[in-house]
């Protein structure tokens, strides 16, 4: 589990251009959206691709984009039950 | 009637950034075909948020109006108008490259936001907090100048009180491939090509920084040679002045023969004798390059005279009034008249 978190940390550092962090920066149980990495809507549908592009996963709705992206290792444990690559 | 003033212009370009060292110093990019843009250190103007969503022209689009916004003194602008050749390439290409090796899954919906022609307009507007009149021009090389038309027809007829105006494009390797084959630019005895991000605040109140105004803006297509004397007539009779009163023209030749030849024709056939200038061999050439002319023009007017760089030989000493004449493919033609205020 902790390569896949510090893959997924390093995967959306270059998928949202966050280029003054370093995976180390990011603590895995903080919320991606709002008062943690203060991510919104639009990197909501990056990570969506992310998702689907890399690990196979296609979300179904909003909602439970919602809940997979509340913090790093949520979204880890979500890839690691439902990847189909 | 309300006259134009311009209050502020500024520019991103190959020369030094927000600066006017080039009227004394220009750096010189003799036997490049494609020049970079020498881009501020934009880390000491915006959040790395702003930073990280924005591609360059979107950057550039955005320091430039708002430096123009602060050098004119106002809290903001009533409209945004802008002018642009194919908008934010960088961010098209990326989406086309995206389609072509992701067999058309998988695409970054940012490059595909940004990748429209009137992005830079928006995140200007946005980046202002300006909820007013909104537009963007494509209109190849007269793109820069309908946006001055517009925003001058607007000003003048008392529909708004300011606007920021500019002109944005990019040139990449690959664009500069497309455009060299099509023969637009490149070409043996050329200049070099650039992508280009200027801009400025016009307003029907004249600041301390405004030292000229538009007097008159005409875009004509002509079929023949009386409509495009016409039309030159029509913007010398709107400016209030005769043809023996300009200073100088500034021009859109670039060094390109078949492009320059038509100048010289048109510009014979006009009857001018006043000193021809141009500055692409200072900012390169694109299709929103006129803007840098207009840039240009204004600081002749900031600075009392025309500087050495753009006649190619002596200073000429306080302009009164100089002709903005850029023309597409023959056909289409603009007139920009600025005068001393």
């Amino acid at each position: 589990m902790d390569e896949l978190i510090q893959q997924l940390k390093q995967e959306i550092i270059e998928t949202l251009n966050l280029n003054d962090l370093q995976p180390s920066d990011i603590n895995e149980n903080d919320p991606l959206f709002g008062d943690g990495l203060g991510l919104d809507s639009i990197d909501a549908l990056e990570l969506i691709v992310l998702m689907e592009k890399n690990y196979g996963i296609k979300l179904k709705d909003a909602s439970e984009a919602k809940n997979v992206f509340g913090s790093i290792k949520i979204m880890a444990n979500f890839i690691a039950e439902n990847r189909t690559k | 009637m309300p006259e134009v003033y311009v209050n502020s212009f500024c520019q991103i370009s190959v020369q030094n950034p927000l600066s006017d060292n080039w009227t004394i110093e220009p750096k010189c990019f003799e036997g490049k075909k494609l020049v970079e843009l020498c881009d501020p250190d934009y880390k000491k103007y915006f959040s790395s948020s702003v930073l990280r969503r924005n591609g360059n022209l979107l950057r550039r689009a955005m320091l430039v109006s708002q430096t123009a916004v602060e050098m004119s003194g106002l809290q903001g602008v009533d409209a945004v108008i802008t002018g642009t050749g194919l908008g934010a390439v960088e961010n098209t290409e990326a989406f086309l490259k995206q389609l072509i090796y992701s067999g058309e899954e998988f695409l970054k919906p940012s490059y595909f936001m940004q990748s429209t022609h009137n992005t830079a307009s928006s995140a200007v507007a946005i980046h202002l907090k300006c909820n007013g009149y909104n537009s963007t021009y494509c209109q190849k090389s007269l793109s820069f100048e309908s946006a001055m038309l517009d925003a001058f027809l607007q000003i003048s007829g008392s529909e708004i009180k300011s606007a920021f105006v500019g002109g944005f494009d990019e040139v990449t390797p690959d664009y500069f491939t497309i455009l060299e084959k099509q023969g637009y630019l490149g070409g043996a005895m050329s200049g070099f090509a650039a992508s280009s991000a200027a801009g400025g605040v016009l307003s029907c109140v004249k600041n301390s920084e405004a030292h000229c105004k538009v007097a008159s803006v005409n875009m004509v297509y002509c079929s023949n040679n009386k409509d495009l004397i016409d039309a030159f007539e029509k913007t010398l009779t709107e400016s209030g002045i005769k043809k023996n009163e300009l200073t100088a023209i500034v021009s859109g030749m670039d060094g390109m023969p078949a492009n320059d030849e038509v100048y010289l024709q048109n510009l014979c056939q006009l009857g001018v004798s006043c000193p021809i200038l141009k500055v692409s061999h200072i900012f390169g050439e694109c299709y929103t390059a006129s803007a840098y002319a207009f840039y240009a023009a204004v600081e002749c007017f900031k600075a009392e005279k025309i500087f050495s760089v753009l006649t190619a030989g002596n200073e000429l000493v306080n302009p009164q009034n100089i002709l903005l004449y850029r023309h597409c493919n023959n056909k289409n033609h603009s007139f920009i008249l600025l005068k001393k205020c």
